[in-house]
């Protein structure tokens, strides 16, 4: 286990930066998620720690000390990649056990350590089969295993789940979060899946273009994002601007293209200041409300099973919102809208 | 991109360039200077030991080429014998490539290493058998028994490039061809003949320059009355007299079209046909 | 509604699809007849010529009779078995140190070093060159009379014996400067075919570039490997002009003493015995490669 922090790291490739001035830092024992749409340098950091890439500028340290000048198979990292990258021409467990022959282990204390950690993933029994012969998620687990099982002091995974089907994504995602937590390992976790970020990290670093946009753990990120681009990257978001015209009790109120709206925020606004407003589509309640209150036209209504997504046009602008059930609304219908009084406030330029 | 994570010394790449083309310098530049040298060389005053260089020059030995009529000769016909060699090759080729290559065929195994058989032979029983089958049907010494002895050893790179070729046309092109209404003529004018190109022109290049190069075969069969620069060039390294000089000459007019055509392959070929040609057996 | 699995074709069904599987037949046959068929006529009917020849029958000119005497002279008469135990010597000095030479070539070509792309194309220029013009520039190079010979004696020293020797080095040396860049044509296009991520993952595991080189690289390299020796060994064990060129009195190449048997002696039946002596070494050599890559292709497959 191990503090991981990156210091000003650039990585430029020709005219463009893949990563720009990232500052970052992954706790003692913390599973650190890494968010952010194709090309925003995830990936770029994540094998700059693995010492897989060599940054044009900045550091980067564990526990403090600097490791940027360590050729990759000298640090201490271990990383489960988005192909598994299992060595076609080993077993299961000469796959699993190569890390510890490259650390010189005995071969008894290695075969017990393979052994254990086979059983952590549940593949024990497997060890003498090849990995053409494993199906996708058996081999995510051996390639979780090898990693592991060299007790590294950070453990990195590179959307590990992108390669398997809905279904078996949701059940490893908790196995990967469960065996976190009992190793205690300084994790960092790169992925473009939000659901995934939610339900694993301790906290979310969000990346856009190159850098960091916001840290923040789950909640704060979803329910507070800081930026838009966190907001709409975080499930569905309706962003709206707004200019605050006043303050009335204790909530401002503010200019909107669907019309003027309380809003309660622990920032201290000013007339004029120009903010987004951010409602999550499940805030949102058709029905009739003392504040907040718009009307507007459904557009469309999908049945997603369990919920019914909407779009509906308040005075041109289109919201979507979300209701438990099967539609109750038809398309065309006019409807009421409650909005809630606690958006995100995003403030931004 | 990836860090030169051999050693941390950061001049290791500039070792390695070094060595190169120290290795580069030694082995290829050098002798064929020095090959170069010995085709200037003034046949009246030779190069001899212990003379570092020919003490004088003379464009002599390049006129010779056009006042002994063998050279002459042997140029034309290796000239001549190549590029015939390369478009048998590739007629031969295309069908047999198409076939191996997307159909499903019986016998393939069998097939596969009939066309494998003239590489790893050894040439020279190739030579023998096919030498004195020529003999029985008067096709020795002859120049179409040439360009057919050479066409048998130059045939199975063709074939294996141009199957490799169709093998990797992905099925689906052929199949929206055909859902937007191609018939198989039209797909085979509009679709595999242009994605089969690159694909014949590796395969002519390395045919082309393996007939300008092939000795052993064309030795048996066709000397001496059909001589290839090999042949020549033979003659004028062993036996009884050796014409370094000539040798020379014969080399430098045998290398510059293959080195020259090398490069252009180079630059127009990827390297899967070249393993696709050799590699995989 | 999910439909119900049809039964048993009807008999017009049957005859359909033997008529379609006759006519693809028909077009398998016209599309294989000029390729298969070329080398089928070319290379079977001379090979199986050689083959009876050795054993004494379809001999030019006279009838002949099943005989193994001209195998039991091979093998009786020094000249003949040395001449093969000289060319096996020859293919496995070349395959090994070629080999060698490759890999670590092919390995260094895989790291970043200035002029690396000129190096790619300059390297491959011995393969155009024809073994005999090899020969020739090498022995303008290292023949007792050579330029390296001047240039040493110009200092004082002598200069190694290095053709027309006992042990052939002098060919060696040329076969190694013909085949290695061909080696490494292939094996270099088989090691960039290593997913970059294998890789990866092994550098990442703690393996420093040698241990990545020989417990990833190399094994799943082993296929374009073998066939790169496999074809070199071959090609090497049937040569004939390098050895003619290079080599000394005795003991000679069997390719050569074929050629001399065949051209100067007119004794077919001999030379065809030697020839069929070679062509089952290579025929053995190559029975090995497809056992030793049955068992490893697998694991890769």
């Amino acid at each position: 286990m191990a503090q991981v922090e990156l210091r000003g790291v650039t990585k430029v490739y020709g005219p463009t930066a893949a990563v720009q001035d990232v500052h970052l830092e992954a706790r003692d024992g913390e599973f650190l998620t890494i968010l952010g749409p194709s090309g925003c340098g995830k990936t770029t950091t994540l094998r700059i720690v693995a010492g897989l890439l060599d940054p044009d500028a900045g550091e980067v340290l564990i526990d403090g000390q600097p490791v940027h000048h360590l050729p990759a198979h000298r640090r201490e990292t271990a990383m489960v990649f988005q192909s598994y990258a299992l060595f076609p021409h080993m077993t299961v467990a000469d796959n699993v056990a190569f890390g510890l022959r490259m650390r010189r282990v005995p071969p008894g204390e290695r075969h017990a350590r393979v052994e254990e950690a086979l059983r952590m993933v549940e593949l024990s029994g497997l060890g003498d089969r090849y990995p053409r012969a494993l199906s996708g998620g058996q081999a995510q687990r051996v390639a979780v295993a090898r990693a592991v099982v060299t007790r590294p002091k950070v453990l990195l995974f590179d959307e590990p789940l992108s390669n398997l089907d809905a279904k078996l994504r949701e059940r490893l995602r908790l196995e990967l979060r469960a065996l976190q937590q009992r190793l205690r390992v300084t994790t960092i976790y790169v992925t473009h899946d939000q659901a995934e970020a939610l339900v694993l990290s301790d906290r979310i670093v969000v990346m856009d273009k190159g850098r960091v946009v916001e840290v923040g753990t789950p909640t704060e990120v979803y329910r507070r994002p800081r930026a838009r681009i966190t907001a709409e990257f975080l499930g569905i978001a309706n962003l709206i601007e707004a200019t605050v015209v006043g303050a009335q009790g204790d909530r401002y109120l503010a200019d909107t293209a669907v019309g003027r709206l309380e809003v309660a925020c622990a920032d201290r606004l000013t007339r004029g200041d120009a903010v987004t407003l951010s409602f999550r589509p499940e805030d949102i309640r058709i029905g009739q409300g003392p504040v907040n209150c718009l009307s507007g036209d459904v557009q469309q209504a999908a049945y997603l099973g369990s919920i019914t997504d909407y779009i509906i046009r308040v005075n041109g602008v289109l919201m979507r919102v979300q209701e438990p059930g099967e539609p109750a609304r038809h398309v065309g219908e006019t409807v009421h809208l409650v909005l809630p009084a606690v958006p995100a406030v995003i403030r931004e330029q | 991109m990836t860090r030169s994570w051999l050693f941390s010394s950061r001049s290791f790449p500039w070792l390695l360039a070094g060595l190169f083309f120290g290795l580069a310098a030694l082995g290829l530049i050098v002798p064929l200077i020095v090959g170069i040298l010995w085709s200037l060389v003034n046949p009246r005053a030779g190069w001899f030991p212990p003379n570092l260089v020919p003490p004088s020059l003379s464009l002599d030995n390049w006129r010779a080429m056009f006042s002994v009529p063998e050279i002459g000769q042997a140029a034309i016909a290796s000239f001549t014998i190549a590029p015939i060699v390369t478009a048998l090759c590739g007629a031969l080729a295309l069908p047999t490539g198409y076939a191996l290559g997307r159909r499903p065929v019986p016998f393939r195994r069998g097939i596969e290493f009939l066309v494998l058989a003239p590489i790893i032979m050894p040439g020279i029983v190739i030579a023998t058998g096919l030498g004195s089958m020529f003999i029985r049907f008067g096709l020795a010494h002859t120049l179409i028994g040439v360009i057919l002895v050479q066409t048998v050893v130059v045939l199975p790179f063709m074939i294996r490039i141009v199957t490799a070729t169709f093998e990797a046309v992905p099925q689906d092109l052929i199949d929206a061809a055909r859902n937007l209404g191609a018939g198989p003529l039209s797909i085979g004018w509009r679709v595999l003949i242009p994605l089969v190109v690159p694909g014949l022109f590796a395969g002519g290049v390395f045919t082309f320059i393996g007939s300008m190069e092939e000795f052993v075969l064309t030795f048996i069969v066709g000397s001496p009355d059909v001589r290839t620069l090999p042949v020549l060039l033979f003659a004028y390294l062993g036996g009884r007299s050796q014409i370094f000089t000539y040798a020379a000459v014969v080399t430098i007019v045998l290398l510059a079209p293959t080195i020259a055509l090398l490069f252009l392959a180079e630059r127009a070929l990827k390297q899967e046909y070249l393993a696709a040609g050799l590699g995989k057996m | 509604m999910a439909q119900a699995i049809p039964g048993p074709y009807s008999a017009v069904d049957r005859s359909r699809q033997a008529a379609r599987h006759r006519r693809e037949q028909w077009i398998n046959l016209l599309l294989l007849l000029p390729g298969v068929g070329f080398l089928a006529l070319f290379l079977i009917v001379p090979l199986a010529q050689v083959f009876l020849r050795s054993v004494g029958l379809a001999i030019i000119g006279q009838a002949g009779h099943f005989t193994w005497d001209y195998y039991r002279q091979f093998w009786s008469e020094a000249q003949y078995r040395e001449g093969f135990f000289f060319s096996l010597w020859l293919g496995v000095a070349s395959t090994v140190i070629s080999l060698g030479t490759a890999l670590v070539f092919s390995a260094l070509m895989q790291v970043k070093f200035p002029g690396r792309l000129l190096i790619s194309v300059l390297y491959k220029i011995p393969l155009v060159v024809p073994s005999l013009v090899a020969a020739f520039l090498i022995l303008s190079l290292i023949a007792p009379g050579g330029i390296l010979a001047r240039l040493v004696f110009h200092w004082g020293w002598d200069w190694p014996r290095l053709v027309y020797d006992r042990w052939g080095w002098g060919i060696i040396f040329v076969l190694v400067w013909h085949n290695v860049p061909f080696m490494m044509v292939i094996i270099s296009a088989v090691m960039a075919g290593i997913p970059h991520d294998i890789l990866d993952a092994a550098r990442n595991l703690g393996a420093p570039p040698w241990a990545v080189f020989r417990f990833i690289t190399v094994p799943l390299s082993m296929a374009g490997i073998s066939a790169a020796a496999l074809l070199v060994f071959i090609q090497v064990l049937g040569a004939f002009a390098v050895p003619s060129l290079m080599e000394s009195a005795y003991p000679l190449a069997l390719p050569v003493i074929m050629q001399t048997e065949m051209m100067y002696h007119a004794n077919w039946a001999l030379s065809s015995a030697l020839g069929s002596v070679l062509t089952l070494a290579s025929a053995l050599v190559l029975f090995l490669y497809y056992r030793l890559t049955q068992g490893r292709g697998a694991a890769l497959r």
